[in-house]
C-alpha cells in the first residue's frame, strides 16, 4: 500500500487505532475500531470495523460529523492500513464495514475502489448486494463488506 | 498527546504501539460505537455467509 496516509498508532491488542487529520478545519483526532461481532464461516471470528471521530472532552466517539479537511483519501487510506494491521496481527479473521448510512457505505465503497488494486494484493473482499455476499467489484454498489486474509475462502 | 510516526520497515508501515487518547472502554461505551455494533450484528444475522460465495467473474 504506497498511498499517502497519516501516521497512526495502536492499541496493545491491535484493536483500536488512532490518527489525527490535519487540514484546513484543524487538527481532528479518528479512531478506527474493531470489535468482535460474530462468527462467519468455519467459526472465523467476524470483527466489526468503527470509525468516528474522537470527542476528547467527552471521551466518546462520534460519527455523522463532517470534518471538511480535504484528507478524504488520506483518511481513508489511513482506515485501510489498519485493517491489515489486523488482519496480519488476528489472522484468520473477517473484518466487516458498513456505514451507519448510505453515503457513509458509499464512503467505504471509494475507500476501497481508491485502494483496490493494493489491497487485493493482501486481502480478499466481498460485498454484500440483495442479501448475497459475493466477490467484490469496483464500480458495483454494496450494503456492506467484508474483508479476510487472501484466499482464505476461494481456494 | 502528539502522535508519533509510525515506523517503517522496509516497505512496510508499522504503527506505534501504546496509549491512545480515549481507552478501549470509553469507546465500546461510545453510543455510536454501541449502534454500529449493533447494525453489523443485525446485518450479519441476516445476511449469514453463503454455503457457496458467488463469484462475480
Amino acid at each position: 500500500m504506497q498511498k499517502e496516509r497519516y501516521p497512526y498508532k495502536a492499541n496493545k491488542t491491535f484493536t483500536s487505532f488512532e490518527f489525527q487529520s490535519k487540514g484546513p478545519n484543524g487538527t481532528i483526532k479518528k479512531i478506527v475500531d474493531y470489535v468482535e461481532i460474530g462468527k462467519w464461516k468455519d467459526d472465523i471470528p467476524v470483527y466489526n470495523l468503527a470509525f468516528g471521530d474522537l470527542d476528547e472532552s467527552n471521551q466518546i466517539i462520534n460519527d455523522l460529523s463532517i470534518s471538511n479537511n480535504f484528507d478524504r483519501d488520506k483518511i481513508l487510506a489511513t482506515v485501510a492500513i489498519t485493517v491489515k494491521d489486523v488482519i496480519d496481527y488476528y489472522g484468520e479473521i473477517a473484518i466487516h464495514a458498513e456505514g451507519s448510512t448510505a453515503s457513509r457505505t458509499r464512503l467505504y465503497q471509494m475507500g476501497i475502489n481508491a485502494n483496490h488494486e493494493e489491497i487485493k494484493e493482501y486481502f480478499d473482499i466481498y460485498g454484500l448486494k440483495n442479501f448475497n455476499w459475493r466477490e467484490f467489484e469496483p464500480g458495483t454498489n454494496y450494503e456492506a463488506f467484508m474483508v479476510t486474509k487472501k484466499n482464505l475462502y476461494l481456494n | 498527546m502528539s502522535l508519533k510516526h509510525s515506523k517503517f520497515s522496509g516497505n512496510k508501515v508499522r504503527p506505534v504501539v501504546g496509549k491512545l487518547s480515549i481507552t478501549e472502554e470509553a469507546i465500546r461505551k461510545s453510543p455510536f460505537i454501541i449502534k454500529k455494533t449493533e447494525q453489523a450484528m443485525r446485518t450479519l444475522k441476516e445476511n449469514p455467509f453463503p454455503t457457496r460465495l458467488s463469484r462475480s467473474k
